[in-house]
């Protein structure tokens, strides 16, 4: 029953992750956007739903339901001001603009009592259904929550890829001029799946909120940005089975050593063994494996105009696009 | 007062912590976030001369930043170097996992102990009656200083420096004039880990030792090189000093915890304001 229950809460939370590689590459694989501001709308999500579910004075004390749909909506309006100031940037300068969004977002939390209480955090959060499943079996509950979940996230994430609207996204990522002058918008969609992908992430939060039944601003670190890259990475950007398989496998690879049985004082070697193992997978995979795991398929764009017999994809250079397209060359 | 001064000495590290960021940068196109654990890689070697083969300091900062300097073209070659011809996202995410690699390293031999290098407190000197600065905060001043001079000398009046600014502006012309690309690009990253490594000490010299430097700092400098504008060393150490200056003078009015905020908040600034950074250079 141990190892269930131990189990579960593995699957648990690769699934979280596996959420947030789904939405993730929406953004940043298909649409190809460098955002490294992940950690920042998944602490905005996780903070609003607390803050409006828990009970006054602190919090409005609103019923669970309103509170993930109040911070999916919150993440969206955030990420609308997010996106709209800085979407116009290309790569690098995005990158650092977004990420630099997502650490004065955890620099607020940590440092606006008042609203987050501080460093210390918020304890003892209620999980959905609680009272209706008896402790021992809650894990298991929440798991299969999770993994719902994340199925309705794939399915989506799946249609809206195979969309007129994926193709264009991606059609976005090889050439943005190329696109624009066939009269599309490129700042307006770009807006558009920013603002999705980030809400998306956001609820994810409220299944972080759950998962931990703490919030705190550390748990919410850059380090977390990077995991749900490398997760992409490592499945295949562009691809979302590929990122679930990479959440699934990254996360497998991190919690299963926390539990080798070492002497205590081991084990800041054995935390130094985990990112040592994660980084060199991420290389590993890189140098071997371009197109991760997974390599990205234009499934439907395949069948209509033999995508791969036509290896005319664009690349201008030093605007460098994604591995999977340098690797379809 | 005391807070320019503090300003000026963060500027000063972040000079010496950014150039070689930029410079790879610039070289590489891409960006080398494992610069960020140069640095870390830099401060426990000091420490391990210092402090545990108990070295005289001066010695210790030579032998680390040259080893620093020598393990930074290993690992470019190990790690980078194969990699270049499958663009520079798959380089951008090879440093990322470099960094957790060497982070993992590190912490599994040294631990999550904060530490010091122990060095004695060095008295204050005063100027006009008013203690302004002590030895060891002249002394970043100072190399600091030397490093911006030696740099721009290298860089305008040797022959591998015109190689490196002609080599930084177009690679393919460069080496179809004969410049040697390959060589050059070895002197890149011995130059930009060993300025890392004596950043990583001077660091660790003005305040502590913990696990959380490389990746604390790669975020300041990626924003001084964005302010300073892609890959322009001048521009570079311009925004060093303003983004440094503003970090510690801004805690006169705003929390302390808030000062790294501040620099992130000039870099959005800049980028929407003047998107390609305070001075022009590079690609756009």
């Amino acid at each position: 029953m141990e190892i269930l229950v131990f189990l579960s809460g593995l699957i648990a939370l690769g699934g979280i992750y596996a959420m947030l590689a789904v939405a993730l590459n929406i953004n940043g694989g298909i649409l190809g956007l460098w955002d490294l501001g992940v950690v920042g709308y998944f602490a905005v999500g996780a903070y609003s739903y607390t803050l409006l579910t828990i009970d006054a004075p602190e919090g409005l004390g609103l019923p669970m339901f309103a509170g993930v749909i109040g911070s999916v909506i919150i993440t969206g309006l955030l990420s609308l001001f997010i996106g709209y100031t800085s979407l116009r940037l290309q790569s690098e300068y995005l990158l650092i603009t977004t990420f630099a969004f997502a650490e004065i977002i955890r620099i607020v939390a940590a440092n606006e009592e008042w609203l987050t209480n501080g460093n210390i955090g918020i304890f003892g959060l209620d999980k959905p259904f609680q009272d209706l499943i008896p402790g021992a079996n809650y894990m298991l509950f929440f798991t299969g929550l999770v993994l719902i979940s994340l199925a309705i996230f794939y399915f989506f994430a799946q249609r809206l890829a195979d969309s007129p609207m994926g193709r264009y996204m991606r059609a976005i990522r090889e050439n943005e001029i190329v696109t624009q002058s066939i009269g599309k918008k490129i700042f307006a969609t770009k807006l558009k799946v920013f603002v999705l992908s980030s809400s998306m992430v956001g609820l994810v939060g409220c299944f972080y909120v759950w998962y931990m039944s703490i919030i705190a601003p550390n748990m919410f670190t850059s380090a977390i940005t990077f995991t749900v890259w490398t997760a992409l990475v490592l499945g295949g950007i562009g691809n979302n089975r590929g990122a679930v398989i990479g959440a699934f496998v990254l996360i497998l690879v991190q919690e299963a050593t926390r539990f080798i049985p070492v002497p205590a004082e081991y084990s800041v070697v054995l935390a130094g063994l985990r990112q040592f193992v994660s980084g060199m997978m991420l290389i590993l995979v890189l140098r071997f494996l371009p197109q991760g795991l997974i390599a990205e398929k234009f499934k439907s764009v395949e069948k209509i105009f033999k995508f791969h017999d036509n290896t005319i994809i664009l690349e201008p250079k030093g605007v460098g696009k994604n591995a999977a397209s340098q690797g379809a060359e | 007062m005391e807070y320019v001064i503090y300003g000026i000495i963060t500027g000063c590290i972040l000079i010496i912590a950014s150039i070689g960021f930029s410079m790879v940068w610039k070289t590489e196109n891409f960006l080398n976030i494992a610069h960020g654990q140069m640095l870390l890689i830099g401060a426990y070697m000091a420490y391990l001369f210092k402090s545990v083969l108990n070295f005289p300091f001066a010695l210790a900062m030579i032998l680390s930043v040259i080893a620093t300097a020598v393990l930074g073209l290993l690992l470019a070659k190990v790690f980078y170097f194969p990699v270049r011809k499958s663009g520079i996202l798959v380089l951008l995410f090879t440093s990322i996992g470099l960094s957790w690699v060497i982070y993992g390293i590190v912490q599994a031999i040294v631990g999550p102990q904060i530490r010091t290098f122990g060095l004695e407190t060095s008295n204050m000197i005063e100027v006009f009656g008013s203690q302004i600065l002590s030895y060891h905060e002249l002394f970043i001043i100072v190399i600091s200083v030397a490093c911006v001079v030696g740099l721009h000398l290298i860089l305008t009046k040797t022959k591998n420096g015109k190689g490196f600014r002609a080599m930084a502006e177009n690679r393919d012309l460069a080496q179809l004039r004969g410049i040697n690309s390959k060589k050059l690009s070895n002197y890149v990253w011995l130059l930009s880990s060993g300025l890392a490594g004596l950043a990583g000490i001077l660091l660790a010299m003005s305040g502590t030792l913990n696990m959380e430097l490389g990746w604390q700092q790669i975020l300041i400098i990626m924003s001084v090189v964005i302010v300073g504008g892609m890959g322009n060393l001048y521009g570079t150490m311009l925004a060093a000093l303003i983004i440094g200056l503003s970090m510690d003078v801004s805690t006169v009015i705003v929390p302390t915890s808030y000062r790294t905020a501040i620099a992130f908040i000039i870099v959005i600034l800049v980028l929407l304001i003047r998107p390609q950074g305070l001075s022009k250079g590079g690609a756009h």
